[in-house]
């Protein structure tokens, strides 16, 4: 969309109306577009305080790991570690709001009901449940990150709609607006003048 | 290091660095150390010894059963040395079984039965934890199977039988934790022999939560409340810690009152066991930087 000044035609004034309209009720849409996303992040916010409890689980299955392998050593740790079954996951691009957020939905919980040795049995129960709440915990925080990215991007679009764009439509508006006045009064004197001087060329043939 | 363990641990070294190495070096100075009492027992005595030895074999079976129940390769380096073929079990038969169902159809064939049971195709609910049990039930059968006619077989049988029979009540805790139903964990685990059938039944038949008031009624009786914090849900024992600390205390009093025993062989190689197992605790602790509080946990002193 540019701004040609230059022409200053009633055909312009009409066009940049009709852009001015059309950027009004996109700032409109964006202005919504940020209130959603504004609501989504803030509801969002709150559940990231699970991070705290998360990271708990994650230091009481490390130090549930460290205390196996003192008594198990490595190879029989590795070797009891087989029987648990693998954790199966699926990733899932959702879009909200026009964001695509990666969504990891667990779908085969590691199971450790086999674990032969007991402390490796919980160590395992411990860690797989840690993996399950980082895994939903930064599924979480990545679409936090996606949402403020999409937020500020937003609010750069309708701050420079509302502080740049748009008053400079405005002023392109009003000066076409002047421009064709001025020409209007320009050319109402112009056609005075030249009735006057017909006028009067007229009476001096008559005398 | 000192003694035999120096030179194993620098050989194991090279190949192997870290605490995995002096693991393996450890378990290697195990191995030697028992299977050289074989040359010293008398003629009588040498199935038994060579059935109990057959421990090493079992704790790789059960490894080698592991890896091919999860579909991952073995790792020859990570089994205990077993120098001799034991009741017809070769190790690499099962190593290189393409399959596991392969793998248990050989075990089956040599005597170790019920597998089959458990694991594969067939497997019932517990699976490699349940074919463990299996294992260690053929185990302690055979070995109590043998202690007829042996030397000092009142002493010896005392020993044997007192250590199978824990393994039993530990493998039946341990079963219970899996909510296995009472049916699978008697096929599975070893039925005590110096229990009554009564005392029997209140184990197999108590909840995980009434595990340690049957154990109360038994011989283990001292280990009820052991019991009691290794079941607790978030309880900080565990069963096999329990189960090792036991068997030390064992092995300590038979090495004291039997020392001019047969008994005494299976105490000494109990302490050889759980000293190489303090041995891999220790160096794969101070390889974490654990503290010593942390270490000292992890050990059977």
């Amino acid at each position: 969309m540019s701004l040609d000044r230059g022409a200053a035609s009633k055909g312009a004034l009409q066009r940049a109306r009709e852009q001015l309209g059309f950027l009004e009720r996109g700032n409109d849409v964006l202005k919504m577009k940020r209130d959603q996303l504004a609501g989504d992040l803030n509801a969002l916010l709150r559940e990231l305080e699970s991070r705290e409890s998360v990271e708990s689980l994650f230091e009481d299955a490390f130090r549930a790991a460290r205390a196996s392998f003192a008594e198990l050593g490595y190879d029989r740790f590795a070797s009891m570690a087989e029987t648990v079954t693998p954790m199966e996951v699926q990733a899932l691009p959702i879009s909200s709001v026009g964001v695509i957020i990666p969504d990891i939905r667990v779908t085969v919980v590691p199971k450790a009901e086999e674990v032969p040795s007991q402390s490796l049995m919980k160590t395992a129960t411990k860690l797989a449940r840690a993996l399950k709440e980082g895994i939903a915990l930064g599924v979480l925080e990545t679409k936090v990150e996606q949402l403020a990215r999409e937020l500020m991007e937003t609010n750069r679009k309708v701050n420079a709609l509302e502080k740049v764009v748009i008053p400079r439509y405005r002023a392109t508006i009003r000066y076409i607006e002047e421009r064709l006045s001025e020409q209007a009064l320009q050319e109402f004197f112009v056609t005075k003048r030249m009735r006057d001087i017909t006028r009067e060329g007229r009476e001096r043939s008559k005398t | 290091m000192k003694g035999d363990y120096a030179q194993a641990v620098e050989k194991a070294l090279a190949g192997t660095p870290g605490a995995r190495g002096v693991a393996r070096a450890a378990l290697s100075v195990l191995s030697t150390r028992c299977y050289g009492l074989l040359g010293y027992v008398p003629a009588r005595g040498s199935r038994l010894l060579e059935a109990y030895l057959a421990w090493f074999l079992f704790e790789d079976l059960k490894r080698v059963l592991r890896a091919k129940s999860a579909g991952v390769e073995v790792d020859s380096g990570a089994l205990v040395p077993v120098p001799l073929e034991q009741d017809g079990v070769d190790l690499r038969t099962v190593i290189d079984a393409p399959t596991l169902d392969d793998a248990v159809a050989h075990l089956q064939k040599k005597g170790i039965g019920g597998l089959a049971s458990h694991i594969g195709d067939g497997g019932g609910p517990g699976g490699i934890s349940t074919a463990e049990a299996a294992i260690d039930r053929a185990f302690f059968g055979r070995l109590l199977s043998l202690l007829p006619g042996v030397p000092d077989e009142g002493e010896v049988k005392d020993a044997l039988v007192a250590e199978a029979d824990l393994a039993g009540v530990v493998a039946m805790a341990d079963l219970k934790c899996r909510d296995l139903p009472g049916e699978a964990i008697r096929s599975a685990a070893f039925e005590p022999v110096s229990l009554s059938r009564y005392q029997t039944s209140s184990l197999l038949e108590s909840s995980v939560d009434s595990f340690s008031e049957a154990v109360s009624k038994t011989r283990f009786s001292r280990l009820a409340q052991a019991f009691a914090d290794s079941l607790a849900p978030g309880g900080e024992g565990n069963l096999d810690h329990l189960m090792k600390a036991e068997l030390q205390r064992q092995a300590r009093t038979a090495t004291v009152k039997a020392a001019n025993s047969f008994a005494y062989v299976f105490g000494y190689i109990r302490r050889a066991r759980a000293e190489a197992d303090n041995i891999v605790s220790l160096a794969t602790g101070k390889e974490l930087g654990l503290e010593e509080d942390e270490i000292s946990r992890a050990l059977c002193l």
